[in-house]
C-alpha cells in the first residue's frame, strides 16, 4: 500500500513535470517548427506539427530584409554597453566597497535610488535630452549609436553587484599590496579585478540581455530603419509580413539565437545571480 | 602646525583619488536616471511640439489630463493587467518553486528550461503567442476545434479575451523569472525546521503555511514590489499582441503616453501623463509593503 502510493506520487510528479515542459518548451519548439515550413504548409488543415520536408529558404530570405542590419546594430549596442558597464561599475563598486571618501554613503544611496527609477517613465525626458545633446547633428543624439547606448549603459544594478562582491574579498589583500607600494588603481586592476570573474560575468550577462531585449528605448530613439535594433526591427517586420507566419517565426528564431547561446554557455551564473537579486537587495 | 596641515592635505588628496573611482559611473547614473526625473517635472508644464520651441502653459497639461478619458482608461487597463499578471505569475512561480524544491530525476533539466522565457525578449515571446492564439490558423484553436468547439474565440480581436491573453503572456514570463528567486529562498530555509514540523505531525500544507511561507516572506515582498513596478510599464507585449486594441481594451499607460508624446508629438503632455502615474506606482508599492508587514 505504502509502496503503491509512493509510486503513484512519483508518477504524479512526472506527469506534472511533463506538463510544465510542454507549457514552457512547447512555444519555442512551435516557433522553430513554423520557421521551417512553407507558407502553404502553415495554411494546411489539419496542421502538421512536423512538416514533411525541411524548408530552410526562410532563413535565406531573412537575409534580404533589414533584420541582419538590425541584428548587427543590436550586437554593437549590447557589447559596447557591456564594456562600459563593466569598466565603470567595477571602478565604482571598488570605490564604494573598499575606499574612504567624503559623501560616500550619500552617493551610494543615490546609486541605489537609480535602481528604483522605472525606465518607462524616463523615455519622454530622455528623448528630449537626447535631442538637445551636443556633438550630434541637428537632432542631437537621436538616431545615433550614442543615443542608443549611452543613457542605459551604466546600471545601478551593476554598481550594486560589483560592490557586494568586492565586500566579500578580505581587506588584508589591499593592505599587503599597499605596503608593497601599490597605489589604489594598481590594487584595483591587478589584485581585485582578477578575483572578480563571477561578478563581472554576471553583470556582463545581464547588461547584454537587457540591451539586446530592450524595446521601448530603441523604439523611441531610432528614427530611421538603419538604426533599428533587432527588437524594433522585428516589430516592424511583423507589420510587414503579418500573414507570413513562417517568415515572422524565422525572424524571431534568429533574434533569439544570441540570448540562447549566452544562456546555455553561461547558465551557472544565472541562478547565482537571480538568487542574489532576490535575497541580496535588502542590504 | 606645518605637519598637521600637510597631513590634512594628504587626507584630502586621498579622499579625492578615492572619489574619482566612483565619479564616472555616478556621472552616468545621475545624468540619465536622476536628472530626467527632475526634467520630467519641468517638461510637464510646457506645450512642446517638436520642432516648435517649448511654450510654458502652467497647469494646462494637468487640467487636460484630468478630463482625458482615454488616459484614465489606460490607467485602469494597466491596473487590471498588473493585478492579473502579477497574481498568476507570482503564485505560479511559488507553486513551481515548491514543486522543484524536491528531489527527482531530471530536475536540473527543468531548472534550465523554465528559465528560457526570462532570457527571451518580450517582443519575441509575444510573437510566439500571437501565432499560437491566432484565430484562424493558431494551434490553440486547432486543438479546441478538434475537441469539439466549432467556434473558438478570436482571442486577440475580442474583449475581454485580448486582455486575458496579454495577462497570460505576462504571467508566463513572470513565472519563469520568479521561480529561481523563490527556489533559492526555499533552499535557504534550514532543514531542521521541516524536521521539527514532521515530529509535530504537520502535513504538507501545514509545513508550507507555517515553515516555507514565513521563511521566504522577505523575498515574497521583494518580488511583489518588483512585479508591480515591472507590470506597470508593460508595453512591448501589448504592441505585438494587440497594439492596444480591440476598442482600447489593452491600451496600457506607457503605450498611451508614448502615443501622445511621439505619434501625436505632444511631448510636454506625455511628460505630464508620465508624472501622473508615479503616485499610482508609489501607492501600490507602499500598500504592498504594509500588507506584507502586517502578515509577517
Amino acid at each position: 500500500m505504502c509502496e503503491k502510493s509512493k509510486r503513484l506520487k512519483l508518477i504524479g510528479i512526472y506527469v506534472l513535470a511533463t506538463l510544465i515542459l510542454i507549457v514552457y518548451l512547447g512555444p519555442y519548439l512551435w516557433m522553430f517548427m513554423t520557421s521551417i515550413k512553407t507558407q502553404a504548409d502553415v495554411m494546411m488543415w489539419p496542421p502538421k506539427i512536423i512538416p514533411d520536408q525541411l524548408y530552410l529558404k526562410n532563413y535565406i530570405d531573412v537575409f534580404s530584409t533589414n533584420l541582419p542590419r538590425a541584428f548587427l546594430n543590436s550586437l554593437i549596442v549590447a557589447t559596447t554597453s557591456v564594456i562600459i558597464n563593466i569598466t565603470l561599475s567595477s571602478l565604482a563598486g571598488y570605490g564604494f566597497a573598499r575606499l574612504k571618501f567624503y559623501g560616500k554613503d550619500t552617493l551610494f544611496m543615490l546609486a541605489l535610488a537609480t535602481m528604483m527609477v522605472p525606465p518607462g517613465l524616463l523615455v519622454v525626458p530622455l528623448f528630449t535630452m537626447m535631442k538637445n545633446m551636443p556633438f550630434g547633428g541637428a537632432n542631437g543624439w537621436l538616431d545615433t549609436y550614442l543615443g542608443l547606448i549611452i543613457p542605459f549603459a551604466v546600471t545601478g544594478f551593476g554598481v550594486f553587484m560589483m560592490r557586494q562582491f568586492f565586500l566579500t574579498i578580505p581587506m588584508d589583500l589591499d593592505e599587503a599590496a599597499k605596503i608593497d607600494g601599490a597605489n589604489k588603481f594598481i590594487i584595483y586592476s591587478r589584485i581585485i579585478m582578477p578575483l572578480a570573474k563571477p561578478a563581472v560575468s554576471l553583470v556582463a550577462i545581464f547588461s547584454f540581455l537587457t540591451q539586446w531585449n530592450n524595446y521601448l528605448w530603441p523604439l523611441t530613439v531610432a528614427r530611421s530603419q538603419e538604426m533599428y535594433t533587432i527588437q524594433v526591427a522585428l516589430k516592424a517586420f511583423q507589420g510587414q509580413y503579418n500573414i507570413n507566419w513562417p517568415m515572422i517565426m524565422t525572424g524571431a528564431s534568429v533574434a533569439v539565437l544570441p540570448t540562447l547561446l549566452i544562456y546555455f554557455t553561461l547558465q551557472k551564473y544565472f541562478e547565482k545571480g537571480l538568487a542574489g537579486v532576490g535575497t541580496g537587495v535588502k542590504e | 602646525m606645518e605637519s598637521r596641515r600637510k597631513q590634512r592635505n594628504v587626507i584630502y588628496k586621498d579622499h579625492l583619488t578615492s572619489f574619482l573611482f566612483v565619479m564616472p559611473a555616478m556621472t552616468f547614473l545621475i545624468t540619465f536616471a536622476l536628472i530626467p526625473i527632475i526634467y520630467l517635472v519641468y517638461l510637464s508644464f510646457f506645450k512642446y511640439q517638436i520642432p516648435n520651441p517649448a511654450e510654458f502653459v502652467g497647469f494646462k497639461n494637468y487640467i487636460r489630463a484630468f478630463s482625458d478619458g482615454l488616459f484614465w482608461k489606460s490607467l485602469l487597463n494597466t491596473l487590471v493587467y498588473t493585478v492579473g499578471s502579477s497574481t498568476i505569475g507570482l503564485s505560479g512561480a511559488l507553486a513551481m518553486a515548491v514543486f522543484l524544491n524536491r528531489q527527482f530525476k531530471g530536475k536540473r533539466f527543468y531548472k534550465v528550461m523554465y528559465f528560457l522565457p526570462t532570457v527571451t525578449s518580450e517582443v519575441i515571446t509575444a510573437m510566439i503567442f500571437l501565432w499560437i492564439f491566432d484565430g484562424q490558423l493558431g494551434i490553440l484553436n486547432y486543438f479546441l476545434r478538434v475537441m469539439g468547439n466549432t467556434d473558438p474565440p478570436q482571442w486577440l480581436l475580442t474583449t475581454p479575451w485580448a486582455m486575458g491573453v496579454v495577462m497570460l503572456v505576462g504571467a508566463w514570463r513572470g513565472i519563469s523569472y520568479n521561480t529561481p528567486i523563490y527556489l533559492a529562498a526555499l533552499e535557504g530555509i534550514p532543514k531542521s525546521l521541516y524536521e521539527a514540523a514532521d515530529i509535530d505531525g504537520a502535513n504538507g500544507w501545514q509545513k508550507f503555511w507555517n515553515v516555507s511561507l514565513p521563511g521566504i516572506i522577505h523575498t515574497l515582498v521583494y518580488t511583489i514590489v518588483m512585479a508591480v513596478i515591472g507590470s506597470f510599464q508593460v508595453v512591448a507585449i501589448v504592441d505585438v499582441l494587440t497594439n492596444g486594441g480591440p476598442l482600447d481594451s489593452t491600451l496600457v499607460s506607457i503605450k498611451y503616453i508614448w502615443r501622445q508624446a511621439f505619434e501625436y508629438n505632444n511631448v510636454g503632455y506625455g511628460a505630464t501623463l508620465s508624472l501622473l502615474i508615479v503616485p499610482f506606482l508609489l501607492v501600490f508599492t507602499i500598500m504592498q509593503l504594509k500588507i506584507s508587514k502586517r502578515r509577517a
